[in-house]
């Protein structure tokens, strides 16, 4: 409940901020004209979703630690962290709560995109599977990202570090895949395994596997355990 | 101090325990994984034929599985997912499948180990699969044993190299039932060549054709053609058969057999890349005879359901592509034949139009154009502009066409009648013409014909092309239990019809309108905050 309360607290400051109105916008047309213009998605004539769903994990990569570079970071720089860790709180729920309200706005932008869908429902048969996963996929891979871009946040009191810093985790995540031909075999099946892009696709071809979902569950455990946990060091500190 | 080292002790024994416990809950997924498949048709789950199948062995089939762990990326994921499905083939089997794993490329083992584990799969029928990796900056060719053989009583079956995941399913339940169902004489597919067809055996197209059966080069020069030859493809000749060789052609499906024919009817000039010829095979007039009649003058175009394919450059020298009116697709297809089930769309360049006259074969039309396609006679022009403008549209003639045909049944030849001389066969040298063999008036069981009228250029453009190809040659073979699973590889499926002024409205009313709704609220949001200030 107090974690909700945190996540309610946190996404209200999004939206109380231009950053939101910049950014999310932003996502939209770049998604929007990418699909429909330089795609371009009457050109090829073709009834799915699948050039959105390639290109939104690489839009990801910028967009998410523009959401989540100020999720601790402002606090410390402004010094309302300090003022928030006296709240009757665990770090885990403060951790959690402030999460949940940077996913929440993702997924407000992600689930924004659903009229392209609809769009091309209206205009061809398509099979709502790979769309159903697409959009699962989407919400791993941010919830993945999200976490990261925390991660990052809780490390700095700079809001352009913590981009930064969230940009090349997310992007390294993004692209160990495709590097992939690129290294020795010994080193490729773990890094195909950490591979978000490979994992992604699976689930967006409409195969929901709990082995990718595990993963990505598992990444976004990790990563708010090591920042609830770096933010208990704070105070031993 | 002692408390704040306890205290930095237990952070990082809270992350080490963090860490080992997701890593021990992918390893736990890893062990038992369990996967839904949401897409209309499962395409990703077993397919019903191969459920079937799975129920039929009345003793334990032994699968090995010579899969490479330490294979070059990105086959990795391939070995994986062929892995992944053998598992799934096992838990439907219900105990029937056991599954032995063997890996060509195990450290553990020596190089003799190594050698009798290449010769031990060889002698199964398994090859190594041709793969592209990349060794110290340079693209270079690896070979890896990759391959799964079945065990079933005293026979065995082997897929080919498997290097393409959309393959796998197809591949395994294919071995599965040529194990299953016993000695059987492979098929053989005859490819003729003579006149100008491009070379099945020596392109990637014998991989494709080679799952159906054994593919035979037939030279078509009079002479009879092989006894053991079940089907006969004729692809894209570029010079015609002769009247003698037509007749070959007759009485070879007067024994019952199949004939394929797709056949471009413009070729584009060698010379002058823009001016397209005439072409025919030579066997339109036989096709007539039984029923199938090719307008091999006329072209089809649609200026509303096109390919964009390249042509020209611009100004800069860059190559420009565009909606070209001779590269027609269409969706009018009869998706419940086993030559175009499940085929999404399809693409028809400078196909011609098919009339299906009554005669002794039961012909079906298995696909057709838009109803807004046009033919137009001698064309001879591959310059879109003119098209697209409508030149001399008023001498067109409307559609819809039909461009490919099933036939299937008995028939006369077109030779039976008594008046119609027969083509006297080739002489040899100076001496007397060869004996003819006696001709047979009326065929010897039941007699199947594919035609298409867009060949070669067609299955270069179009992946559902070469999945009608395949599916012809299943069909002609009588042997079409396993289309079902192909046309799981097949595109996506093609959009409906839409206004260009509606196309419009979708096209900025989703980059435009999303954005808008955002900022909106945003403004309605800051307006109320004010006011409660």
């Amino acid at each position: 409940m107090r974690t909700l309360l945190v996540a309610r607290r946190e996404l209200a400051g999004y939206l109380d901020l231009p950053i939101a109105y910049v950014v999310l916008p932003s996502f939209l047309v770049l998604a929007g004209t990418w699909f429909f213009v330089l795609n371009p998605f009457f050109a090829n004539g073709q009834a799915t979703l699948r050039p959105f769903f390639e290109l939104v994990p690489f839009l990801f990569t910028f967009f998410v630690p523009a959401i989540t570079m100020r999720l601790f970071a402002e606090e410390r720089r402004s010094g309302t962290l300090e003022v928030l860790l006296t709240w009757p709180l665990r770090d885990w729920e403060v951790v959690t709560g402030k999460f949940l309200g940077a996913l929440g706005l993702l997924a407000t932008a992600t689930l924004l995109t659903l009229p392209f869908a609809a769009t091309v429902a209206a205009m061809g048969p398509l099979d709502w599977g790979p769309v159903v996963g697409g959009y699962l996929g989407l919400l791993l891979l941010g919830s993945a990202y999200v976490s990261l871009g925390l991660l990052a946040s809780v490390w700095t009191s700079n809001q352009i570090v913590a981009f930064i810093v969230a940009f090349l985790i997310c992007f390294a995540f993004y692209v160990v895949g495709r590097a992939l031909p690129m290294v020795p075999q010994a080193l490729a099946g773990p890094l195909e395994a950490l591979s978000f892009e490979l994992r992604f696709d699976r689930v967006a071809r409409g195969v929901v596997d709990s082995r990718d979902v595990v993963f990505f569950v598992s990444v976004v455990a990790v990563a708010l355990g090591l920042a609830a946990e770096t933010l208990r060091a704070r105070r031993w500190r | 101090m002692k408390a704040r080292r306890r205290e930095a002790f237990e952070t990082f024994l809270a992350a080490g325990l963090l860490l080992l416990a997701a890593v021990l809950a992918n390893l736990v997924a890893a062990r038992w994984p369990a996967r839904a498949d949401l897409t209309a048709e499962g395409r990703f789950t077993l397919a019903p034929e191969t459920r079937a199948l799975l129920d039929t062995p009345e003793a334990d089939v032994e699968v090995r599985a010579y899969l490479p762990e330490n294979v070059a990326a990105p086959y990795g994921t391939v070995v994986r997912a062929v892995r992944d499905r053998l598992e799934e083939y096992r838990a439907a089997s219900g105990g029937r499948l056991r599954i032995v794993w063997r890996d060509p490329t195990d450290p553990a083992l020596d190089a003799a180990g190594r050698a009798a584990l290449a010769a031990e799969a060889k002698g199964y029928g398994i090859r190594e699969a041709d793969l592209q990796v990349m060794q110290a900056d340079r693209r270079v060719r690896q070979r890896v044993l990759m391959g799964v053989v079945f065990l079933y009583r005293d026979r065995q079956a082997a897929t080919p190299p498997i290097e393409d995941p959309d393959r796998i399913e197809y591949a395994l339940t294919r071995a599965l039932r040529d194990v299953l169902r016993g000695p059987r004489r492979q098929p053989v597919i005859g490819v003729t060549r003579g006149h100008g067809e491009p070379d099945l055996l020596a392109g990637p197209l014998s991989e494709v054709l080679g799952a159906s059966g054994t593919l035979r080069d037939v030279e078509i020069d009079g002479r009879p053609l092989p006894n053991d030859v079940d089907v006969l493809v004729v692809l894209s000749p570029t010079r015609p058969f002769s009247a003698r060789e037509r007749y070959v052609v007759d009485q070879f499906l007067m024994q019952g057999r199949a004939l394929i024919l797709l056949q471009d009817h413009r070729q584009q000039s060698t010379v002058f890349p823009d001016v397209l010829v005439p072409q025919v095979s030579g066997l339109e007039p036989l096709l007539a005879h039984y029923g199938v009649k090719i307008d091999a003058d006329a072209t089809i175009l649609d200026r509303e359901h096109s390919l964009p394919v390249p042509f020209g450059r611009d100004a800069g020298g860059r190559p420009m592509t565009v909606h070209h009116p001779l590269f027609a697709s269409t969706d009018a297809i009869d998706r419940a034949h086993p030559v175009t089930r499940g085929l999404p769309s399809l693409v028809l360049p400078m196909a011609a139009p098919i009339e299906v006259a009554a005669g002794p074969l039961e012909v079906t039309p298995l696909v057709r154009t838009s109803a807004g396609a046009r033919a137009r006679r001698n064309v001879r022009s591959l310059d879109p502009q003119p098209l697209i403008e409508g030149k001399d549209a008023g001498a067109e003639q409307p559609g819809p066409f039909t461009v490919v045909v099933a036939a299937s049944g008995e028939l006369a030849s077109a030779w039976a009648d008594p008046q119609v001389a027969v083509p006297p066969p080739p002489s040899r040298g100076e001496g007397p013409p060869a004996a003819d063999e006696p001709l047979v008036r009326r065929s010897q069981g039941e007699v199947r014909l594919v035609v298409a009228t867009a060949g070669l250029r067609m299955l270069g453009l179009d992946r559902n092309a070469l999945l009608l190809f395949q599916n012809a040659v299943d069909w002609a073979l009588i042997d079409t239990d396993l289309v079902g699973i192909r046309a799981r590889r097949a595109t996506d499926p093609p959009l409906d019809a839409v206004e260009p002024g509606l196309r419009k409205v979708a096209k900025f009313g989703n980059i435009l309108g999303p954005p808008a709704l955002v900022i909106a609220f945003g403004l309605v949001r800051g307006w109320r905050r004010r006011r409660t200030r």
